[in-house]
């Protein structure tokens, strides 16, 4: 089965807009402007152009390889304490992650590897998610 | 959990500014964006003008902008022979700033009321005292 860093993150992508509370899922190279973004477009998913290492070189031409993902969630709370809804989107992301670990075939597998805590101004407030995904890169199929 | 909409008008805050300072006991005056306290007469006092001075705005999102409204509440009181103007020029100020308080949502048209500056006129007046209170109200708005 062909793998590769493009469908890994497509994958990726899918798999997040699947979550029915996630509204919008962005693929960026660059931090995105949020202020070009309406309320009714958040909670949205960031998922930036990732680093990718070698983790080991296979025979037949084929590389075991790491992508270090870092998913920013934005989000809108007009409550007077966001930690609810922070918990809920944090919890929702890790059981689907973790219930399609392989991101739809594309991947060998995906950890969450950070969080961090919620930072933001009210009512718009963020954080980030650090996932490492690995997958076979077949050379011949880069 | 209390929610905060913080939604309102500048409009709307100043009405509901208008309306506490209204309450206040013993309070004789209240107008809008006036500095000059020329035509003032004895039987207004004490009183206070409520002034619309600034409004900085902060872009959230395309459709949310916070907003830093500053609100400029010169206010004045008169002591007569038997009185010491820093006691009542101090309890006027603290009778202000309770009313104005009590609620900083402003009807839940403003996400929360800072009083940022109190500052008077030194006694340079005497036996008239003027006191400045300076607000900075946050609400939100599209644009």
């Amino acid at each position: 089965m062909t793998m590769n860093r493009r469908l890994s993150l497509a994958g990726l992508a899918t798999v997040v807009d699947e979550i029915p509370a996630i509204t919008t899922v962005v693929r960026t190279y660059k931090e995105i402007d949020i202020t070009q973004y309406l309320a009714a477009e958040l909670p949205l998913v960031e998922i930036r152009e990732p680093e990718e290492i070698p983790v080991a070189e296979l025979t037949g031409q084929r590389a075991l390889q790491s992508l270090e993902v870092s998913l920013k969630v934005w989000f809108v709370n007009w409550g007077d304490n966001p930690l609810a809804a922070y918990e809920e989107l944090m919890r929702l992301l890790r059981n689907k992650i973790g219930a399609n670990f392989t991101l739809a075939g594309e991947t060998v597998a995906t950890w969450i590897t950070r969080i961090s805590p919620i930072d933001g101004t009210m009512p718009v407030f963020w954080y980030e998610m650090g996932l490492t995904m690995h997958y076979y890169l077949n050379q011949k199929d880069a | 959990m209390a929610t905060y909409y913080g939604l309102g008008s500048k409009e709307e805050i100043m009405a509901n500014l208008n309306t506490a300072l209204n309450e206040i006991p013993g309070i004789n005056f209240v107008d809008y964006q006036r500095i000059s306290f020329s035509g003032i007469q004895p039987d207004d006092y004490p009183g206070c003008f409520i002034n619309d001075v600034r409004v900085d705005k902060t872009r959230l999102l395309k459709d949310i902008v916070k907003n830093s409204f500053g609100v400029a509440i010169p206010g004045w009181v008169w002591a007569d022979d038997d009185e010491n103007l820093i006691t009542k020029l101090n309890a006027w100020v603290e009778l202000m700033k309770d009313k104005i308080m009590e609620d900083p949502t402003r009807g839940s048209k403003a996400y929360d009321t800072l009083i940022t500056t109190i500052e008077t006129d030194g006694g340079s007046r005497h036996p008239q005292g003027l006191v400045m209170l300076v607000l900075d109200i946050i609400f939100f708005s599209q644009e």
